[in-house]
């Protein structure tokens, strides 16, 4: 492990990458525990864990005796197969004290495209199960995972950074819940196949929308697409036809004209018995006639409000984020000096251990050249050759202690080294 | 004393409501001001005012007009008691705490008054008891109602600010069919009650008192309300605006008895 390396962060984020970036390194869940075994098994990294979400695709790891950050940073690129430099400039490297200060960061939800949303706190927990179920996690990233969590709680405890953050695919459930309460047993149509349109459905489904219904001006693709929802596919001429039936539409298509008006949902509300009817037209511009939001039990959002409801307290939100940052300043000096105040304590049982071999070994060889001594002096001669290893190892591991005590692990890495060429040069 | 028990009644069931206001001004929490604390000493109160009513006047404390306000507020206290244990139901404990400290002021300004003998029967306490009931259960879907017409309000005028402060638009509906069908059949049985007694007691000429036609017009309006609402569909909107319009009527019925007469179907 290089001396300077003992934690790295690689990777890219919607801070650096756009969408399309970010895809050709995103890595498929199936994929994870294969990489995170060649790591190991190359000598790169002794543990890992690799993060992968649709805002970032990053690596943390304890280095292995092959691992530096550029040698990482580079795995990463061709994990993805990309060789294209100006994709590779795009890569961030941070290590030691900058790595946990990110990964503190990324758990607080400070680096998240919408700021503290709580998502970020399952995806890291989730990849870190993968990185333990590989035995890719050891004592240091069990650690720093824990200690992430912490800092995450104590951010989300202490400040507001998570009050009313929420994603358009949030915002769009929020709407309908709050016209139609729970979404158990609810139906939806979606129009078109637009990604924003996907992203509300799933959001819905995952709150309980039962019955799925899609369609598209290709029959194929709506085919497609409703077997990814478990749901049923329609021609886009038939959508009339469902207004009656569904409590939600969604459109979201890049048709450019209106393809739902007031009379075509002005016509199916008598089939509906006063049942509410949310409209949400996600394209631009608008599939669903403005109007239909006069019609009595028609509630119709745009974009523009899903985007107004998922930036709702953005500023108290920011404000926030300043008291957050402080406390991830905070925590990442003082959890870096414990971990390194683990390592420097480790080090040091590995020296007085060493120190107690070489003294069992002279003592062995020093008993040959003085023969049989009764049970008094070979007590004497133990208890001797103990106090002159302690006296000679107090120094120098006192300093040391001191030095990690001080959060200047470097200096007391520096000793343990010199300690060692000294004992090798002896050998 | 009683007088004394009305205050702090009145007190501990205002104090929330202004606490509220002022938390939501301030964007805190409502703190030592929350009716968490001082609803339940409201409810003790009006209770401890009651009985002591009931002990001066030598009959039911609902018999007289002072004392039926206070049973009435009471009752809508309890019922808010019960209702706040559902989500987001903070803003109809403001109109419904209003409505109670209405009560309880206007119970204040009436003068003591004493039992008929005639309504030491327990069947007219009984009598009463249901036709309060049913303006309970009236009041609450009047102010689930309001909350209804003001959710819509924002949901279609897009001022998302603060919607997730209220109930969703279906919970508010769903609860309030259910309240005004519970105040129907409550007043349905407390007016068949009231004319039994009537008929049997040879009081028929207490059927003619503003009293019962304000009882009567609003027992016709739900009835038509919840019809509508069963045969033809009626949700949403049109069901909080019967809350809204009915309840308005039962205010003025009360009014009517209040300010006409000198007990409730004294003319």
């Amino acid at each position: 492990m290089p001396p300077d390396q003992r934690l790295i962060a690689v990777g890219i984020s919607h801070h650096t990458a756009s969408v399309e970036q970010r895809e050709t390194l995103s890595i498929s869940p199936d994929a994870v525990p294969v990489l995170l075994k060649r790591l190991r098994e190359d000598g790169i990294s002794n543990e890992a864990l690799l993060l992968s979400t649709c805002n970032r695709t990053e690596l943390y790891t304890v280095p292995g005796a092959l691992g530096t950050v550029d040698k990482l940073a580079r795995w990463l690129m061709e994990t993805g197969g990309v060789t294209e430099r100006s994709i590779s400039e795009l890569v961030y490297r941070k290590w030691d004290e900058a790595a946990l200060h990110h990964i503190f960061r990324v758990a607080s939800s400070l680096d998240s495209l919408v700021l503290g949303e709580p998502q970020i706190v399952g995806q890291l927990k989730t990849a870190f199960r993968v990185a333990q179920d590989c035995n890719s996690a050891g004592p240091v990233l069990h650690r720093v995972m824990d200690q992430a969590m912490n800092v995450s709680k104590r951010v989300r405890t202490e400040t507001e950074i998570s009050r009313e953050a929420t994603s358009v695919g949030r915002a769009g459930v929020e709407l309908a819940r709050q016209v139609l309460g729970h979404l158990k047993g609810r139906s939806a149509l979606l129009v078109g196949a637009g990604d924003h349109g996907k992203v509300v459905l799933r959001s819905l489904q995952d709150f309980g929308l039962t019955e799925i219904v899609v369609a598209n001006r290709t029959f194929g693709n709506a085919a497609a697409l409703a077997s990814d929802f478990n749901g049923s596919a329609i021609p886009l001429q038939e959508v009339d036809r469902f207004l009656g039936r569904v409590d939600v539409v969604i459109a979201s298509t890049n048709a450019g004209k209106v393809l739902l008006n007031r009379e075509d949902v002005a016509s199916s509300l008598s089939a509906r018995r006063g049942r509410s009817l949310v409209m949400i037209d996600l394209s631009v511009p608008r599939n669903i006639d403005p109007s239909v939001n006069d019609l009595s039990g028609v509630y119709r959002f745009d974009i523009d409000d899903l985007a107004k409801l998922a930036g709702r307290g953005k500023q108290a939100r920011q404000n926030a984020a300043a008291i957050a940052e402080e406390i991830v300043e905070e925590e990442t000096s003082r959890h870096w000096r414990r971990l390194m105040g683990e390592q420097v304590n480790q080090q040091i049982g590995g020296i007085v251990q060493a120190a107690e071999s070489v003294r069992l070994s002279e003592l062995s060889r020093a008993r040959t050249v003085l023969g049989e001594l009764t049970e008094p002096q070979q007590d004497a001669v133990d208890a001797m050759t103990k106090a002159i290893v302690k006296k000679i190892l107090h120094q120098p591991l006192s300093m040391a202690r001191g030095y990690a005590e001080d959060g200047d692990v470097q200096k007391a890495i520096e000793l343990f080294n010199a300690f060692n060429k000294g004992d090798a040069s002896d050998d | 004393m009683s007088t004394l028990f009305t205050s702090l009644a009145l007190f501990s069931i205002l104090l929330p409501v202004f606490g509220r206001v002022r938390s939501r001004r301030l964007g805190k929490p409502s703190g030592w001001t929350s009716h968490r604390i001082w609803a339940p000493m409201g409810v003790s109160c009006v209770l401890a005012s009651l009985v002591h009513l009931g002990w001066t006047s030598g009959g039911w404390p609902v018999a007289t007009v002072a004392g039926g306000l206070q049973t009435v507020a009471l009752l809508i206290a309890l019922a808010w008691l019960g209702l706040r244990r559902r989500d987001r139901m903070e803003a109809a404990g403001s109109i419904l705490l209003s409505l109670v400290a209405v009560l309880i002021a206007v119970s204040m300004l009436e003068p003591p008054s004493y039992a008929d003998p005639g309504v030491e029967s327990l069947y007219v306490a009984l009598h009463l008891a249901l036709i309060f009931l049913g303006m309970v259960g009236y009041a609450v879907s009047f102010a689930l109602s309001a909350l209804f017409l003001l959710q819509r309000h924002r949901l279609k005028k897009k001022l998302l600010d603060g919607i997730q402060d209220l109930p969703s638009l279906e919970t508010l509906d769903q609860l309030n069919i259910r309240t005004q069908a519970f105040g129907f059949v409550a007043l349905t049985a407390g007016i068949a009650m009231g004319v039994v007694l009537a008929f049997e007691g040879d009081l028929a000429e207490t059927l003619t008192g503003p009293t019962v036609w304000g009882t009567a017009a609003v027992w016709i309006w739900y009835a038509v309300g919840l019809q509508t609402r069963l045969i033809g569909g009626w949700r949403g909107r049109s069901a909080a605006v019967f809350g809204v319009v009915g309840f308005g009527a039962l205010g003025i019925t009360i009014g009517l008895t209040v300010a006409l007469s000198g007990g409730w179907h004294a003319a």
